[in-house]
């Protein structure tokens, strides 16, 4: 099994919120962790295009956009094998914290 | 003399300037009327260059008119042309459509944020550098891969 803690299972794990876009995906991580993992853009697209080829993703453009100089975003979101992955990821990173200690 | 952007700027045209002045000229005119902000200086130069009278332009250049012996500097609020924009757009057109959809369209808007967000121009060039490095670096890949097939 692949480390739970790589550009695919952060990408994924976003996704599980929704669909996204890279530049989007990658403000998401930065966010949502508060700094700690940061994804760079050598890592994120060719994951996201790997991740569609293998079925994981399906990508889909928007309506063109006057700030990205008249292009459309391309969204990216799970299909059914990717949310089920998705999941096993985070329970393979949740199983590798350590149990909650219980104070009486 | 302190002048920004958002001045209106009347100067005096000697008789002999027929056309458009040439950018060393509009150098030493705005010396002459003792103007010595640089960047309006810059900004000027660089739309006297090559985009005088192109009216109809996307760039709406209709800052300068003659009346009589002068002529008017006004409008100044339309900023230079971006020519970081402008050079990723060139530079997406060399680019497999995909990438430049995605990773060039990513930097562009990156850069608008950027500046909505008032980031500091050094940070803006270096996130926008980072993705056109990337975005060539998966070019590379891209031809590669297509040749090789793997």
């Amino acid at each position: 099994m692949e480390s739970p803690l790589n550009a695919r299972a952060v990408l994924l794990s976003m996704l599980m919120d929704g669909k996204g876009y890279g530049l989007d995906l990658i403000d998401r991580a930065r966010k949502r962790t508060r700094g700690k993992v940061t994804l760079n853009e050598g890592s994120v697209y060719p994951a996201l295009r790997a991740m569609e080829e293998e079925g994981l993703l399906k990508s889909f453009p928007s309506e063109p956009i006057p700030e990205r100089g008249g292009r459309p975003r391309r969204y990216y979101e799970l299909t059914a094998e990717g949310r089920r992955v998705a999941r096993d990821h985070a329970k393979t990173a949740f199983a590798l914290l350590p149990p909650p200690a219980v104070v009486r | 003399m302190r002048i920004g952007l958002r001045d209106k700027v009347v100067v005096p045209v000697p008789r002999d300037v027929w056309c458009f002045p040439r950018a060393f000229q509009v150098a030493q005119l705005l010396a002459r009327a003792g103007i010595r902000s640089r960047a309006l200086r810059r900004t000027l130069q660089f739309y006297a260059r090559d985009q005088a009278f192109h009216r109809g332009s996307p760039l709406r250049v209709e800052f300068v008119r003659f009346t009589g012996d002068t002529f008017s500097m006004f409008d100044l609020l339309q900023p230079p042309p971006d020519r970081t924009a402008i050079l990723l757009r060139v530079l997406a057109r060399g680019l497999p459509p995909r990438i430049a959809e995605e990773e060039i369209g990513d930097a562009l808007e990156f850069r608008e944020r950027g500046l909505a967000a008032g980031l500091p121009l050094w940070e803006l060039r270096l996130g926008v550098a980072a993705k056109v490095f990337w975005a060539l670096v998966h070019t590379l890949g891209h031809f590669l891969k297509s040749v090789t097939g793997r």
